[in-house]
């Protein structure tokens, strides 16, 4: 074994990653071990990624063969969520729905640039801004695929606040994003508790591929929402999922060694990966503008770009371009709806592409 | 060679899904939410 060309350009790689990650706080927590793995796999006669090897082992009984670290993840992320907005406006759920737009925009493009159905699906998912759906989904349609569409996810992830301003200010005219919107109800305890039952009743039983990922999500939020189980929502969103994001980081850059990173296939699902997160805000804003017809009380349609997953940087973005216009204005909130409803859209998304093409 | 008809049933089967899916879920919670509005409302007056 010796040094190759392209083992040096993967080093260059992983710095740029990691120092992205320490210098810009670029999705550290994962930036960091994806970059880290990625240098040590190409690194010449290290046998980490070989049958029975140290990151091989985790890589493939809970990524690739048994899909267990997306899952956990998704525990962790609903233990974080307040559904609150969500259950005070439930409207908020379409612009989730709507900003998977350019999930399928991509599909097709990804279909007219050579990939397969599961590859195309694969890569489309990235355009749902939500690093454990994309690599749910991949792992199981596409595994060779892993490497490049988990990091073109956590990458889009982590510009967020780079892509949508522009997008959302060319779609949207100064008085829209001046738009007041009337603060959210309260919502009682009860209605907190019983949303994960009822989100969990009603999507696994219409798209029963995604009960693993909406299954653990609603578990956690009602370890958080129950209140009698500190302890095990604390370590939903603490413990258990920062260390399945280390072993998820180490094992994600260790897919991608020179000779499988290094192809025209990786830039073209970079390229497809920022189309699909462009349309995604697009059709979001769209749609949050075509709601505004047929509504009395007008959303602010930045909220709409929200709807892509990026919990909670889409909704800060959309917080921070509407007080750039109106220094009083609050829709943090508001964009909060459909940033969690975007979560739920990305799975549902992911569930039914396992079941067409899985 | 890319099989259109299989696509565009993913698209339309998918995007439609998801859509269908997050109305129906909006829907639940809505009626969710009123039940439960009312029934404290209710017990507020009673108690």
């Amino acid at each position: 074994m010796h040094i190759t060309f392209g083992n040096v350009v993967m080093w260059g790689i992983a710095l740029i990653f990691i120092v992205l990650a320490i210098t810009k706080n670029y999705e550290p927590l994962l930036l960091v071990p994806i970059g880290f793995g990625m240098f040590i796999v190409n690194l010449p006669m290290t046998d980490l990624m070989v049958e029975g090897g140290l990151l091989w082992v985790p890589y493939h009984y809970a990524i690739d063969h048994f899909d267990l670290i997306p899952p956990i993840i998704f525990m962790g992320i609903g233990a974080m969520t307040d559904f609150g907005p969500v259950i005070a406006n439930p409207k908020m759920l379409l612009l989730g729905a709507g900003a998977q737009f350019g999930v399928y925009v991509t599909f097709f493009g990804a279909l007219l640039f050579g990939f397969t159905m599961p590859e195309a699906a694969s890569i489309g998912i990235i355009g749902g801004a939500d690093g454990p759906t994309t690599i749910f989904l991949t792992s199981k349609l596409a595994p060779h695929l892993l490497g490049a569409t988990a990091v073109a996810a956590y990458s889009y992830m982590a510009m967020v606040p780079i892509i949508q301003p522009p997008i959302m200010k060319a779609l949207t005219s100064k008085e829209e994003r001046k738009i007041k919107m009337k603060t959210l109800r309260p919502v009682s305890k009860i209605e907190k508790i019983g949303f994960p039952l009822v989100a969990t009743l009603i999507i696994c039983l219409l798209i029963p591929a995604a009960a693993p990922l909406v299954g653990m999500m609603m578990v956690g939020n009602l370890f958080r929402e129950s209140g009698v189980v500190e302890r095990l929502s604390g370590t939903a969103q603490n413990e258990l999922i920062n260390i399945v994001t280390i072993f998820l980081g180490l094992c994600i850059g260790a897919t991608m060694p020179a000779e499988v990173f290094l192809k025209a296939s990786s830039l073209f699902i970079f390229c497809l990966g920022l189309i699909a997160f462009a349309f995604s805000t697009a059709a979001g804003l769209l749609l949050a503008k075509f709601m505004n017809l047929f509504l009395k009380d007008k959303i602010n349609p930045l909220i709409g770009a929200a709807g892509v997953s990026a919990v909670p940087m889409a909704a800060r973005v959309a917080q921070v371009v509407a007080r750039e216009e109106d220094k009083r204005n609050f829709i943090l909130m508001h964009a909060m709806g459909p940033n969690v409803a975007g979560t739920i859209g990305t799975v549902s998304a992911a569930g039914l592409f396992l079941s067409l093409l899985g | 060679m890319i099989e259109w008809g299989k696509a565009f049933e993913t698209f339309i089967v998918g995007f439609g899904g998801v859509f269908i899916t997050l109305i129906i879920l909006q829907t639940g919670i809505s009626i969710y939410s009123k039940i439960v509005v009312g029934v404290t409302s209710m017990a507020k007056k009673k108690g």
